[in-house]
This record gives C-alpha cells, sequence and structure tokens, in this order.
C-alpha cells in the first residue's frame, strides 16, 4: 500500500498545478455572464475533442466499467459500456449541428426545453438533467474518496475537500472558459497516464498471455464475447448512457463552444473513437479482479483499485492515483459550471430585468452551493449506483421526446410531456430498485410484471419514442422552430440584459 | 493441458487479446498525439 502522506501530497500537488493553470487561464477574460457560462465559437476540433473527453471520462471509467466486468458478465458486459459511451458522442454530431442551428444562442437544455415546449417540459427536463448532473458529481467525489481510503488510508473527507475545493475556486472564478483550459491539458496528460499506466498494469500482471490465462481457467465465461447476461448487461447499460448524455448540460454547452460544425463534427467524432478503448482498458481490469479471485467477497464496485493494491509497484499506483484525480478535477469543473449555467441562464428569463450583478451572484453563489453539496456527500461513503442507475432511467424516458422539439413543428408541449411520464411509467414498472415505490399504490402491486433492468431502459426509451412519434402525427402544433432563435439571446445582448433592442 | 485449451470455443483466445488490450493502448496513445498535434496547430 502506498504511504497516505506520499498520496496526499501527490493529490495536493496535482490540484494546485491544475487550478493555477485554470486561474492564469480565465485571468481579465471573464467580462461577463455570458463569457462565465459559455464559451461561444471558441474551440477548434483538437481542444473540443480534449474539453469533451475530459467532461465525460470521469473517475467512474475506473470503477463502472471494473464492476461491469467483475460481475456482470465479463467482455461483452464492458465492450456494450464501451461502445454505449461512444454512441451518444457520434449522435450528438448532428443533433449539436441541429442546436446550434435552431438556437444559435442558446446557452443550456433547459432554456431550450421552454422555448419550444413551455413550462412543464421545461420543468420534466430541469428536474432530470439537474437530478443527473448532482449524482454525476456526487459519484465522482465518493468514487475518488473511496480509492484514495482503499490504496493508501486517506481520509474521506480530506480527499473530498482537497479536490472539491480547488475545483471549486477555480470553477467559480472563471467559469466554463477555465474549465475548457484545464479540461484540455487534463486530456494531454490522462491519454498517456492512462496507456503507460494500463501498460505497466498488464505488465505486472504478467503479460496479456499469463493475463488471459489466469481468466480462462478462473471462469471463461469471463472472456467469451457471447456470454448472455453479458450482453443484457451491455445492452441495457447503452440505453442507460444514452438517455443521461443526452442530456448532459456539460455536452450541452461545449456544442456552443464549438468554434463551427467542422470542429463539433471532428472533435466529437475523436472522443467517441477513444472512449471506446479507454473503457475497454478499465473494464479489462475488473476482469482480471475477478480471474485472480479478488471480488468474491462482494467488493465488484473497487474492482479495479483492488488490483491496484494487490498487483502494482508503487509507480503504477502513484500513476494511477494522478489519473484519478484528473479524472475526477476535469469532470468536476464540468459539473460544476453545467449545473451553475442551466440556472443562470433560466434567472435571466425568470427575475424580473436582472442586471449582470444579480446574474453573476446567482451563478457564482450556485457552483459554491453545488460544490459544497456534493463534497459533502463525497465524505460520506454512500453508494450512489443506485441513484446513478435512477437517474439514468429518469433520462432514458425524456430524451426522446425532449430531442424530437428539434426536428418537428408538430409536437406540442403536452404531447412531449406525457410522452416522457408514460415512458418514465414503463421504466418505474420494470425498474427492480423502484417496484417498491410503484407498488405503494393500492392495486397495483400485484400488477406488476417481473423486473429487469433491460426492459426497463430499453422500454422508457422506445415507449416514449413511440408515443413521440404518434404525438407527432397526431399533434396539431404548428410550432415556429425559426422564431427560437429570435426569442433566445445571449445574456450580454442588450435585449436579453433588459435593454432595448438596437 | 494448458487453460486456454480447456476453455469453451466461445471464449476469446490469447492472441486476439492481447490484440485487443495492446491495441487499444496504442489507440489510446495515437489520440492523445492527434489532439495533441490538433490543439498545438489551432
Amino acid at each position: 500500500m502506498a504511504s497516505s502522506a506520499v498520496v496526499l501530497g501527490l493529490t495536493a500537488a496535482t490540484v494546485l498545478v491544475f487550478t493555477g493553470i485554470g486561474l492564469f487561464a480565465a485571468r481579465g477574460r471573464i467580462d461577463s455572464v455570458e463569457t462565465y457560462i459559455s464559451a461561444r465559437d471558441s474551440a477548434g476540433s483538437g481542444t473540443l475533442a480534449a474539453t469533451v473527453i475530459a467532461s465525460m471520462m470521469g473517475v467512474w471509467i475506473l470503477l463502472s466499467p471494473a464492476e461491469a466486468g467483475a460481475a456482470f458478465g465479463g467482455l461483452p458486459a464492458v465492450l456494450g459500456y464501451a461502445i454505449g459511451s461512444a454512441i451518444p458522442l457520434v449522435l450528438f454530431i448532428p443533433v449539436g449541428a441541429r442546436i446550434r442551428e435552431v438556437m444559435p444562442a442558446g446557452h443550456s437544455l433547459t432554456e431550450f426545453a421552454y422555448a419550444r415546449f413551455g413550462s412543464g417540459m421545461y420543468l420534466l427536463v430541469l428536474l432530470v438533467s439537474v437530478f443527473y448532473m448532482f449524482i454525476f458529481l456526487a459519484a465522482e467525489m465518493t468514487g475518488i474518496a473511496g480509492a484514495l481510503a482503499l490504496v493508501a488510508d486517506v481520509p474521506l473527507w480530506q480527499t473530498s475537500l482537497l479536490i472539491g475545493g480547488f475545483v471549486l475556486v477555480y470553477t467559480t472564478y472563471g467559469g466554463l472558459l477555465a474549465s475548457i483550459v484545464t479540461d484540455t491539458v487534463q486530456t494531454l496528460v490522462i491519454l498517456p497516464l492512462l496507456a503507460v499506466g494500463f501498460g505497466g498494469a498488464l505488465l505486472s500482471l504478467g503479460g496479456t498471455s499469463e493475463f488471459h490465462a489466469t481468466v480462462v481457467s478462473a471462469d471463461p465465461t469471463l472472456l467469451d464475447p457471447t456470454f448472455g447476461p453479458g450482453l443484457q448487461f451491455g445492452l441495457y447499460v447503452a440505453f442507460a448512457l444514452l438517455g443521461a448524455n443526452m442530456l448532459n448540460q456539460g455536452v450541452w454547452q461545449r456544442v456552443y463552444a464549438a468554434d463551427g460544425e467542422g470542429a463539433l463534427r471532428r472533435g466529437l467524432g475523436i472522443a467517441a473513437v477513444v472512449v471506446v478503448p479507454m473503457l475497454l482498458l478499465a473494464g479489462l481490469f475488473g476482469i482480471a479482479a475477478a480471474g485472480l479471485g479478488l471480488t468474491e467477497s462482494g467488493s465488484a464496485s473497487i474492482a479495479f483499485f483492488l488490483v491496484v493494491a494487490e498487483a502494482f509497484p508503487t509507480w503504477v499506483t502513484l500513476a494511477i492515483v494522478v489519473l484519478a484525480v484528473l479524472l475526477v478535477m476535469s469532470s468536476a469543473d464540468t459539473m460544476f459550471n453545467a449545473i451553475a449555467s442551466v440556472v443562470t441562464a433560466d434567472l435571466a428569463r425568470l427575475l424580473d430585468d436582472p442586471d449582470q450583478r444579480t446574474l453573476w451572484l446567482g451563478g457564482r453563489g450556485l457552483t459554491v452551493a453545488v460544490a459544497l453539496a456534493a463534497m459533502f456527500i463525497g465524505a460520506q461513503g454512500y453508494s450512489v449506483l443506485q441513484l446513478f442507475l435512477t437517474a439514468d432511467l429518469l433520462a432514458a424516458g425524456v430524451f426522446v421526446p425532449f430531442l424530437a422539439g428539434l426536428y418537428t413543428e408538430r409536437l406540442t408541449g403536452p404531447g412531449a410531456v406525457v410522452s416522457g411520464i408514460a415512458g418514465l411509467l414503463v421504466g418505474f414498472a420494470y425498474f427492480p430498485s423502484l417496484r417498491g415505490l410503484v407498488a405503494a399504490v393500492p392495486g397495483v402491486g400485484s400488477l406488476l410484471p417481473a423486473p429487469s433492468f433491460l426492459i426497463a431502459f430499453a422500454g422508457a426509451t422506445l415507449v416514449s419514442a413511440a408515443l413521440t412519434v404518434a404525438a407527432t402525427v397526431l399533434g396539431g402544433a404548428d410550432a415556429d422552430l425559426d422564431s427560437l432563435g429570435r426569442e433566445v439571446r445571449a445574456l450580454d445582448d442588450p435585449v436579453a440584459d433588459g435593454g432595448e433592442e438596437q | 493441458m494448458t487453460p486456454s485449451a480447456i476453455a469453451p470455443l466461445a471464449a476469446l483466445g490469447s492472441a486476439t487479446f492481447a490484440a485487443l488490450a495492446w491495441g487499444s493502448i496504442l489507440l489510446v496513445l495515437g489520440v492523445f498525439l492527434a489532439v495533441g498535434w490538433l490543439v498545438l496547430t489551432e
């Protein structure tokens, strides 16, 4: 086990360096709320790829794919995770171009929901997206605190406070710009660290032949790409990741940050290509943990770090600590700013003629509040997997009617809400951990079908999609998508800022 | 008898597994170089 002081010192050095980079990058450049929550048309394809990779790939990539490999079906489960993470990025290429076309001066997904569908769909999307992003953030803090406690006995609260506190400093000061600049540098450190760290780890385990022989002799199904339970897990996790990421405000912000459609297409394409091997490599260590018999005590959720603690030399452990800290920082700053930007953009509409100072206080105050709550939860050591799955299910039910609004003028607000809620009801009926809640409704308990994560996620998505099609065909709405671009303005625009239109 | 010899036909072979693992590492390194180059030339 690495020394607690060394790991804490390394963590502190890492967060200090990146806090300095974030503060330096934003110095003198954040002159309005608009630049605080958007970095419109500023990122070329390399920067966009880097910031999307850093934002989406949190420390969860060292936890969840490994857990999937160890406990939910070996290789096909890991492949499902890997490919499922790439699909939303590929889908965001045309969807992102459409978002920029329909609402060129927009900031957030809730802004679109309100302008396109009205208050009902706005509330549904606000609830689901903020819940998902907050759970993501809390899971990141919990994951890194648990990981450092495992590899070096670092107390949970020290990790949570150190990382959350420093990320808060540069995010509160520099907003999205600081997040994008630090993300870019972090990705350029994360990718080689991941490759070298995992290469070293494979060699520490005796090379791929030894690794393969150990796993196959322990349980050949772990490396069977056609293993049924693994395929089923891979399929439902792909549905879960799709909905959740389409409602991820951090990605929406980066769609607007792209410097043109070419940069958007190349940046998202590169990110989609690299997340597959990243998650595959992480998942292999869950398979290794199962093959080595390290997860027999039911500790699959920390499978990756069990292998780290068991088999790796100290230098690999320390490289992985830096990797994990960078993964958390790059996702946490995105989520801090994403949640703050949703509310700040909405404040501009909800408050009567807010001035820049009010919006500043709202944006920065909310960043601090979100960060403190996430740090507190991270220090508790809760299991957040169930909450994560619940957040994913909510997104799976809502994202299809929401995105349909980008393409059709016939879908009404009530039609979108009913489609989303019907999808959610199907999901709830099959979702194993929400059945108790649903069964509490008198007369419903005996009618519930057998629980299944696959049917819950696929059902929520497909039923909401089918009803969206029906509502579009039957709907008599005549929404004017062209008018959205006139309604949603930049926050430093004279009209949006309460001034007179020029 | 080696462990791979008693594995079911469906299990990934040792060479395929090695290609998957090292190929993934090389792909990550390749993307690192591509992103680095794009960022530096923006």
